[in-house]
């Protein structure tokens, strides 16, 4: 995508992005409901036309592929099956379209476990159901790339598991991944980078690690002479303690590594029975780069 | 475009649209056919005959209903997202379902001639009413079936133009029975070139008020202001967010 920008009448919904995907690596493209994701996903499929810049799949516009689902495979947000069609059926309608062989819609049908209810019309598919066949859509082509738009919508926990195995498992084969999704807990222990928008703006792009390395997280240590180790560290320079909100103890110490506090206590004669930090969560780290607030819209 | 079309054609088989209006267009013909014979007991007159085996004409405004409910209905549903991942080209992806609406249409047609055909021939002969010669009836069933397949066409041109389904039906209602005749009344030389013009002129169900075109010409017509809309649908979707 470069420099990709879309006005909706008033509303400036995507604010020249640019950003890519890269083959065998998994890239989450995350931000809050209403920050210009499917919009952006849409331009890239062809769906929707930019007001400036350009998207390209594979060094070319989508429009201008030739049997694009051999190429990019998607998953989009929103209906897009008719009822009273089977599933089975409407995967044959794409692979007639396509020339794939029959062969193939059995294929992928097994792929998401769907092979049981192929015959079932797709008004009485479950949302999780409706989102693995439209996965099956996505794989008949055996594309090389897989843009998927908040895949995991509507799946419930063993869903997600089964999703985020699925997209490892089209990483480690090889392919492109590019997953979209507002909430950062299912995609953390999916995606290998990042892309993090608001308001349709680049707000924070790389490897998961590096976005959160960049907020400290306190130290968090419980001891019964919780007061006499908060006067020690407090005593130091740069680092303050504060009473956690738990009971039992608790000192949260904020500009002080673990080996600080736990050195601080023994020269002090101080038992400690718990020490630890948390791994900066992923979710305050998303809050402070959208600004903690959903665009709306 | 063959597999386009192909993929057409099955979108129409597995739904159960396409299949409540075949059944629809055979029951309403049975119905009027099987009632005509009973109420009229002469059918002597040559008129009437034909007036009775050109009731096949009103399958052309059941598959131009269906031309536009499964167009539109590609909107409705969000499958036209699918069909245009597949066939990013909209110039061919409109013209594909308009073919297979068209395929469709001459399928419905050709149910509505064969239930003609098997009732009232046989019921006719037995009445020893006076049947046309062959070749005046199979021009009859000639109009209607090929009525019925540019009706699916027109159709669908009209549906991946306006979107809408309930939009395009209604619109298509007014132009037939508001439209035509106002721009009769201003202009009376268009009488022909309107839709119910040319529906009579497909048809043979003229009744002598206006002058009708050869029935080639009104199909080329009727052809003709398919293949305007039909572009005008893929311009327009080329330049409008899916």
């Amino acid at each position: 995508m470069r420099d990709l920008t879309k006005r909706f009448k008033t509303n400036l919904a995507v604010d020249g992005l640019s950003f890519k995907a890269e083959p065998g690596r998994v890239l989450g493209f995350l931000g809050p409901n209403g920050a210009g994701k499917t919009t952006t996903l849409r331009m890239l499929l062809g769906l929707t036309l930019p007001t400036s810049g350009s998207t390209s799949v594979d060094g070319r516009p989508y429009r201008q592929l030739t049997d694009p689902i051999t190429v990019v495979g998607a998953v989009l947000e929103g209906p897009q099956f008719h009822p009273g069609r089977t599933g089975r059926n409407h995967l044959r309608v794409v692979a007639t379209a396509a020339g794939l062989p029959r062969s193939r819609v059995e294929e992928v049908l097994r792929l998401v476990e769907l092979d049981g209810a192929g015959d079932k019309r797709v008004k009485a598919y479950s949302l999780g159901m409706r989102q693995r066949l439209s996965l099956a859509g996505a794989l008949l082509g055996d594309p090389q790339a897989l843009v998927l738009d908040e895949p995991a919508n509507g799946l419930d926990p063993q869903g997600i598991r089964w999703l985020r195995d699925f997209v490892r498992g089209q990483a480690r084969d090889g392919r492109t991944v590019l997953v979209s999704s507002h909430v950062l807990a299912e995609m953390a222990q999916t995606v290998d980078e990042v892309v993090v928008i608001s308001r349709g703006k680049l707000v924070a792009q790389g490897a998961l690690d590096e976005l959160t390395a960049g907020v400290e997280a306190p130290v968090w240590v419980r001891s019964p002479e919780a007061d006499r180790l908060r006067a020690a560290l407090d005593a130091q320079e740069g680092v303050s303690a504060e009473p956690g909100e738990a009971e039992g103890g608790w000192l949260m110490v904020r500009g002080a590594t673990l080996e600080v506090v736990g050195t601080t206590a023994a020269e002090h004669g101080l038992p400690v029975f718990e020490l630890y930090r948390p791994r900066q969560s992923l979710e305050s780290v998303f809050f402070e780069l959208t600004g903690g607030t959903e665009a709306g819209g | 475009m063959t597999r386009l079309v192909a993929a057409e054609l099955l979108k129409l088989r597995t739904t159960r649209t396409f299949w409540a209006l075949a059944g629809s267009a055979a029951a309403i013909v049975l119905l009027i056919v099987v009632l005509s014979l009973i109420i009229d007991d002469a059918l002597d007159d040559h008129d009437e005959v034909e007036s009775l085996l050109s009731t096949g004409g009103i399958g052309g405004l059941l598959t131009l209903v269906l031309g536009v409910v499964a167009a539109a209905g590609e909107y409705r549903h969000g499958t036209i997202a699918s069909t245009l991942l597949v066939t990013p080209n909209r110039l061919r992806a409109v013209s594909a379902a308009i073919v297979a609406c068209l395929l469709g249409g001459l399928a419905i047609g050709l149910i509505i001639s064969g239930v003609i055909a098997a009732i009232a021939i046989p019921w006719l002969s037995a009445k020893d009413a006076d049947l046309l010669p062959l070749g005046e009836t199979l021009d009859l069933f000639l109009g209607a079936t090929m009525f019925a397949a540019l009706g699916g066409a027109l159709g669908a041109s009209l549906g991946a133009l306006i979107r809408n389904q309930v939009a395009a039906v209604v619109g298509v209602l007014v132009l037939i029975f508001v439209v035509d005749p106002i721009l009769v009344a201003l202009v009376d030389t268009v009488a022909p070139y309107t839709l119910s013009g040319l529906t009579s002129s497909m048809t043979g169900g003229d009744d002598g008020s206006i002058d009708t075109l050869p029935r080639g010409i009104a199909a080329l017509v009727w052809a003709g202001y398919t293949a305007v809309l039909g572009v005008a649908a893929a311009v327009l979707t080329s330049r409008r967010d899916i």
